[in-house]
């Protein structure tokens, strides 16, 4: 079965919007356990926090980042048109 | 429609800090040598990786923005954006990644370039996977299977790089046929395979624009060792900037920092190399007497070797 990235990718992060044949393979199968393992600590590492010193060195090499508190929630990432 | 602009940034920019901190960590062991340990970690490299997308630099736009608008198909919901911000991030990070290591070795830059020659020759292409470049045969681009990991690569055996006309052909051939890895080989792992390989004798002559020629890069770190030991006398012994023993110490470690490279890389800190031959040298007396000098001699030899390499 032909497998993209985008596949391993939904499977991890959006399972409900991967075809159910390869949802069914991947669930059955060894063989992209690395892949699936990496996206899956991704996906884990994007719902953590980030230390205060790490904001500030951010904000340093970063002119554009602002570290202020309320500017960081994710929700106001995306915003619908 | 969604809409990403400049208004707020902000989770924008920690987000791919986060995505570049993971896949900089996935690639550890290739990166552990571009980290000076007393400084620099992980987490000041995913910085370092990301922050060109978010400065204009000259330009009207974010980086970030111009690939979020002419990103194909044009993103309309959220699974999409996380997936191009992914993309986007994994790339960037191995751009960083490829410049550094390419800063740190000459021979990794010269044969990157010899490799890439080697492709465009032989009609086939380059495309990235889970933040790593690969080389595919032809026609798509995209990659629909498992590909080979770093250990399965290295158990590649090397008669299977002795065969200068054939050799990426005779490489897809032994992954259709020995192993059940889609047939796309990884770059930087090959290029590094390749180093190896070289640095124990054999020759690729058909890597190289000229190709008669074949090299052994033992000879031409040899030469760049020479070029700076030339140096130390006529510019640093000659005129008093160097004592005749602080420069036999400096020989010593570039001596060390060429078997360095010859082995995978050199640490970014030359600290650590010229501290093993002088007494209690501390980083506050290297910086002020000696930094300037071992960094220029390492240049030397880098555009020493580098010049060899081309010839």
């Amino acid at each position: 079965m032909e497998i993209t990235e985008k596949d391993l990718f939904n499977y991890v992060f959006y399972k409900d919007t991967l075809d159910g044949e390869k949802t069914g393979f991947l669930e059955n199968s060894d063989l992209y356990k690395e892949d699936i393992d990496f996206y899956s600590s991704l996906k884990y590492y994007l719902s953590q926090e980030i230390s205060s010193g790490l904001k500030e060195k951010i904000a340093q090499k970063i002119p554009a980042y602002q570290n202020n508190p309320d500017l960081n929630r994710d929700k106001l990432f995306i915003s619908r048109g | 429609m969604f809409e990403f602009n400049e208004g707020n940034l902000n989770p924008g920019i920690e987000r791919s800090f986060k995505i570049a901190a993971q896949y900089l960590r996935s690639i550890h062991q290739r990166v552990c040598k571009l980290l000076n340990y007393n400084e620099s970690t992980i987490e000041d490299l995913a910085i370092d990786s990301v922050a060109p997308l978010f400065l204009k630099n000259g330009g009207f736009e974010l980086p970030v923005i111009r690939a979020f608008n002419n990103w194909q198909p044009p993103i309309k919901t959220d699974e999409e954006f996380t997936f191009f911000l992914n993309k986007v991030v994994a790339n960037r990070v191995e751009q960083h990644i490829t410049q550094l290591l390419k800063e740190a070795d000459p021979l990794f830059a010269t044969l990157l370039n010899s490799v890439s020659y080697l492709i465009r020759k032989n009609g086939h292409a380059k495309t990235k996977y889970l933040g790593k470049v690969y080389i595919i045969e032809t026609g798509t681009k995209k990659i629909t299977g498992k590909v080979i990991d770093q250990d399965s690569f290295n158990l590649i055996p090397a008669s299977h790089f002795s065969e200068d006309k054939s050799l990426l052909k005779n490489l897809f051939f032994y992954l259709k046929t020995e192993t059940e890895f889609y047939p796309a080989i990884p770059l930087n792992a090959f290029v590094y395979r390749f180093k190896e390989l070289k640095s124990s004798g054999y020759a690729f002559s058909e890597m190289t624009e000229s190709p008669e020629r074949t090299y052994e890069l033992n000879e031409f770190v040899r030469k760049g060792l020479i070029a700076v030991e030339g140096k130390l006398r006529a510019t640093y012994v000659a005129y008093n900037k160097l004592s005749k023993k602080e420069a036999q110490k400096f020989f010593k470690a570039l001596k060390d920092i060429s078997e360095d490279l010859l082995n995978g890389g050199v640490k970014p800190g030359l600290y650590e190399y010229l501290k093993p031959h002088f007494d209690d040298l501390t980083i506050e007396v290297y910086k002020k007497k000696y930094h300037y000098i071992l960094e220029y001699l390492f240049k030397i030899m880098r555009s020493t070797i580098a010049d060899e390499l081309k010839k």
